[in-house]
Formats: structure tokens, C-alpha cells, sequence
């Protein structure tokens, strides 16, 4: 375990009668589940009936990558962990990897080669796995098809962030998970092309997704991801300033019928406010609008908020309140009240947050 | 035992002290332990419950309460305008609170709810409670959950060495 500062020791037992110990082993290994997976190894010191409890901890998490000593050393504990652990089918699994990547090698700062690709085969025989996460992780494409398929009749959260779908192939992974509820995708700078959705996702729930500004040279990625979140409920879109890539998305006029809440960034407001009046217009049951704008936005003079909408139309009848967060003196509230008031969203619904 | 009440099937739970609680058979239900019992029909008078104190039990039925679906003929209370979102977001808010007791009444929990095959309860219980070690040293582990080092000094010098790469 980590040592922790000291100062806040824990308590000393009930009565010294091991409160814990009393449990069966699989609710012990359900709660290891929790810990990352080297402290979960390391409580097979605490006593005997610890010893081979992690084995059958039914999860996976490799998180705290940062702690370990090189790149060679994360790869070793997971080679480790997955020949020692025993066959308990895994419910979550997360991964991150280390750091040290520079970019272009494979190599760490300690010089040791990094085995990017080796968890990639813990896809396979996980048929119960529900939760699945990905940190900085580097999905390459492998084999003469040069396909990656991330797919499950399983899976119900999905989060990958900051990873790189092998920006050097130029090649488009797609991600078939039917089951998803939750889904959490950030792409970055040089993330390669965004992963296409394959199949419609009926039990979606909530969504984040976050792009980088170099996901505008992706449109098509772009606009068949937006097209994949219609079933969602709960949708967070944030994309960088100028997002052009969901403009071609836009002009699908895709039915949003179950959001209720969505949060967006500056990104709606251009051009002239289109993506704003997109999802007032096509989100017929939307209760909660929030718009976060917390970086100057540069065109704001030249942005009449006058859509040139062909015909007019009114919000969701349900709608209950909208917040918008933004900056003092943020020229761009002005205008989205007006875009508001004409679709027929009353002013006392409508709460200015001021951040700093 | 099933009394009605507003249309509601009733279930009575009782604890080894001798108290009685009258809860609404869907919220019982969480409980797959309870749903087991009841789907078998080996609940025809009320329910006991061996092994959790009054105490517990109430806060377990608490639990449930505020867990239990509310679409569907049993739900009334929460408007079907809210979205599943916010309510999860709610529930993670009112969980929080719920969990701010004493280590003992922990571990009691995780007691219950690993009887009562709660999953909601169950891992609510055991996230807390390695938030709460996972930043503790092993003495300090071992001084939380009670447990007794039952190693010999060279053993578990050997099982140290036998998962290094765990260690390193």
C-alpha cells in the first residue's frame, strides 16, 4: 500500500473482532474490486485469508499508472496480473498508460520499449464485462485488414479518453456495443479519425462527448457520431471554437425525441447561431439547456443572432429552465436571449451564472 | 400477511429484536434475497430477518425506499418529467449522505446488504470503505478492518517475494 502522510491513522478496531473477515470471500473480492489493481495484489499480505483473495477480484484497474517506476513496469504488472489472476469473468475494466510517451518512439524516458498493443487482447473472453475504460491509451490497428473493431453484447459504460486511434494509419475504428447506457468519449490533438458508432444504441443515457479542435478535419467522423446519439437523454457536446465538424450533421435534421437535458459549449453559436437553433428546434421534449461559455468569443460583433431559420418554430413545450454560465460582460449572452425569446423560451426561465 | 394499502401490496419484515416494518412489497423487492422468498412463496406471514439489528434494517428499508424504480404500477412519487439522468445524479447526492455513518454501522451494512443481496447497497457500502483504506499503510489496514497478521515473519516475507512485481 501506499504510504500515507501521517497524521490521520485509522481507528483501532471494533473490540479487535475482524468485522470484515466475517463476510464471505467473494463480497471481500466483490469490495477489492474498488481498489486499483496493484493495491488489491498487495492486501495478500494483510493475513492468510487475504493471500489469494485478488485473484478473483472480478475487475480490472490499471489507473494509477503514474506511480509506477517506467512504462516497463506497468507492462509487467498487467502481464503479471493477467497470467495470476484466476478465470473470474471481469465486470469493469480501465486502463490507462503511462506517461512517458514522446510522441513519435517507443520508447520511455528510461529507454525501455513500450508494448502499446499487448492488453488489446483482453477485448476477447470478457463476455460479462459491463464497464470499460480507457486512458491515454493507444489503440493501434493491427493485422493486413487494418481494421479495429471494439465491440461487446455486454457493455453498459464506456469511457475513452485522450486516447489515439493510431493517427498514422488515417483508418477508422469502430465501436459496435448495442447495450451502451453510459458513454464518455474525449478526443484530443492527433487522436486519429473518431470511431464510428456501428449499431444504434436503444438503452443510451447519458453522453459526453469532448473534441479538440483538430477533430474539425474529421466531418464525416463527426457527423455520423452525432447521428449515433439521437436515443440519448442526457447529451454534453463540447467542441472546440469554430466546430465545423458537426455541420454537415446538422443538416440531417435528426430527431433528438428523448433529450432532456443537453449541455453545449461556445461552438453553438456559429455560424449564427445555427447549432443552437438546431437542437431548440429538433429536441421536442428538451427540459434543461445549459451553455457554458467561459472563452471570449472573437466574432461576436459579427454575429447577428438573427437565424435565418425558413420557418419559424417554438421550443419544447417542456422546458423548465436554461443556464448559461459565461463571463462578465459576455456580449454573446445578449444575443443568445434573443435567439431564445424567439422560439418562445420565456426570460423567467432563463439563469445567468457569472464565472471568472 | 399481505395487507393493502392505497392499492399497494404490503410486505412485514421483521428483525431479531422484535420490530416490525411494514414495507411496500416492490420496495422489499431490491432485496433479491427477499425477492427470492417471496417468488417461492415462503413469505406467507412476515418476513424475519435473522441477524440485522433494527437499526440496520431500517436504514437498509431507507435504502430502498429511495432506490426503488419508480416507473412501472408500484412508482407514484417521482414525476415522470424528471429525466434518469438528473435522478441518478440526485440518488449519487442523496447516497453520499446516507453513507456518512460510523465505521461499525459500515460494516454492518455491508453485512446486510451482502445477506440481503442488495447490489446498489453492496457497492455503495464497499467503494466507501476502500476509499477509505486504499491511502493507508498495511498496519493501518490491518488496524481498520480488524485483522489480525496471522503471517509468520519469513512467510510473509515469501509471499512478498513471490508477487515483486506487484510490489516494485
Amino acid at each position: 500500500m501506499r504510504r500515507r502522510i501521517a497524521g490521520k491513522a485509522a481507528a483501532t478496531g471494533d473490540g479487535g473482532v475482524d468485522r470484515l473477515g466475517a463476510l464471505p470471500d467473494e463480497i471481500l473480492q466483490h469490495a477489492l474490486s474498488f481498489l486499483p489493481s496493484r493495491d488489491a495484489v498487495r492486501t495478500c499480505v494483510l493475513a492468510r485469508r487475504w493471500r489469494h483473495l485478488w485473484k478473483s477480484a472480478p475487475a480490472l484497474r490499471v489507473t494509477d499508472v503514474d506511480a509506477f517506476r517506467s512504462a516497463r513496469h506497468v507492462n509487467g504488472f498487467v502481464n503479471h496480473l493477467i497470467v495470476l489472476r484466476d478465470r473470474t469473468p471481469l465486470r469493469e475494466r480501465e486502463i490507462a498508460v503511462y506517461k512517458e510517451y514522446d510522441g513519435g518512439g517507443y520508447y520511455d524516458s528510461n529507454g525501455d520499449r513500450l508494448e502499446h498493443s499487448q492488453y488489446i487482447d483482453l477485448w476477447v473472453s470478457c463476455p460479462n464485462l459491463e464497464t470499460l475504460k480507457m486512458n491515454r491509451c493507444s489503440i493501434l490497428f493491427l493485422g493486413g485488414d487494418r481494421s479495429m473493431n471494439i465491440s461487446s453484447q455486454s457493455v453498459r459504460c464506456l469511457s475513452i479518453t485522450r486516447c489515439d486511434f493510431d493517427h498514422f494509419v488515417r483508418a477508422r475504428a469502430l465501436i459496435s456495443i448495442p447495450t451502451l447506457v453510459h458513454l464518455d468519449l474525449e478526443l484530443t490533438e492527433d487522436c486519429g479519425l473518431v470511431p464510428a458508432f456501428e449499431s444504434m444504441m436503444p438503452s443510451l443515457l447519458t453522453t459526453s462527448i469532448k473534441l479538440d479542435r483538430s477533430c474539425n478535419k474529421d466531418d464525416m467522423g463527426c457527423s455520423l457520431l452525432l447521428g449515433c446519439l439521437s436515443h440519448s437523454s442526457n447529451l454534453d457536446l463540447m467542441a472546440g471554437p469554430q466546430a465545423f465538424a458537426f455541420r454537415t450533421a446538422l443538416k440531417r435534421c435528426t430527431t433528438f425525441s428523448k433529450l432532456k437535458i443537453l449541455s453545449l459549449n461556445e461552438w453553438c453559436v456559429e455560424p449564427d447561431f445555427g447549432p443552437l437553433h438546431y437542437f431548440l428546434r429538433w429536441s421536442p421534449n428538451l427540459e434543461k439547456l445549459n451553455i457554458h461559455l467561459s472563452k471570449p468569443y472573437r466574432h461576436v460583433e459579427e454575429t447577428e443572432g438573427c437565424y435565418d431559420s425558413a420557418e419559424p418554430f417554438l421550443a419544447s413545450k417542456q422546458f423548465r429552465v436554461v443556464e448559461i454560465k459565461c463571463r462578465a460582460k459576455d456580449k454573446l449572452v445578449h444575443k443568445i436571449l434573443k435567439v431564445l425569446s424567439s422560439c418562445g423560451v420565456p426570460a423567467e426561465q432563463i439563469n445567468i451564472k457569472k464565472i471568472n | 400477511m399481505a395487507t393493502r394499502e392505497a392499492g399497494k401490496k404490503m410486505i412485514m419484515l421483521k428483525s431479531p429484536d422484535g420490530m416490525e416494518f411494514e414495507v411496500e412489497e416492490a420496495v422489499a423487492m431490491e432485496s433479491q434475497t427477499i425477492r427470492k422468498m417471496i417468488e417461492d412463496d415462503c413469505a406467507d406471514t412476515a418476513i424475519l430477518i435473522p441477524n440485522i439489528n433494527s437499526k440496520i434494517l431500517s436504514r437498509v428499508i431507507e435504502y430502498c425506499n429511495k432506490h426503488v424504480p419508480t416507473t412501472g404500477a408500484t412508482g407514484a412519487a417521482a414525476s415522470d418529467t424528471v429525466a434518469p439522468a438528473a435522478l441518478a445524479e440526485d440518488l449519487k447526492i442523496w447516497d453520499a449522505e446516507f453513507i456518512k455513518v460510523n465505521r461499525a454501522t459500515r460494516f454492518d451494512l455491508i453485512q446486510a446488504a451482502s445477506y440481503l443481496n442488495i447490489k446498489g447497497l453492496l457497492d455503495l457500502t464497499s467503494q466507501t470503505t476502500i476509499d477509505t483504506i486504499s491511502d493507508n499503510s498495511l498496519e493501518e489496514i490491518r488496524s481498520f478492518l480488524s485483522t489480525k497478521n496471522d503471517y509468520l515473519p519469513e512467510e510473509e516475507q515469501t509471499i512478498r517475494r513471490e508477487n515483486q512485481w506487484a510490489f516494485q
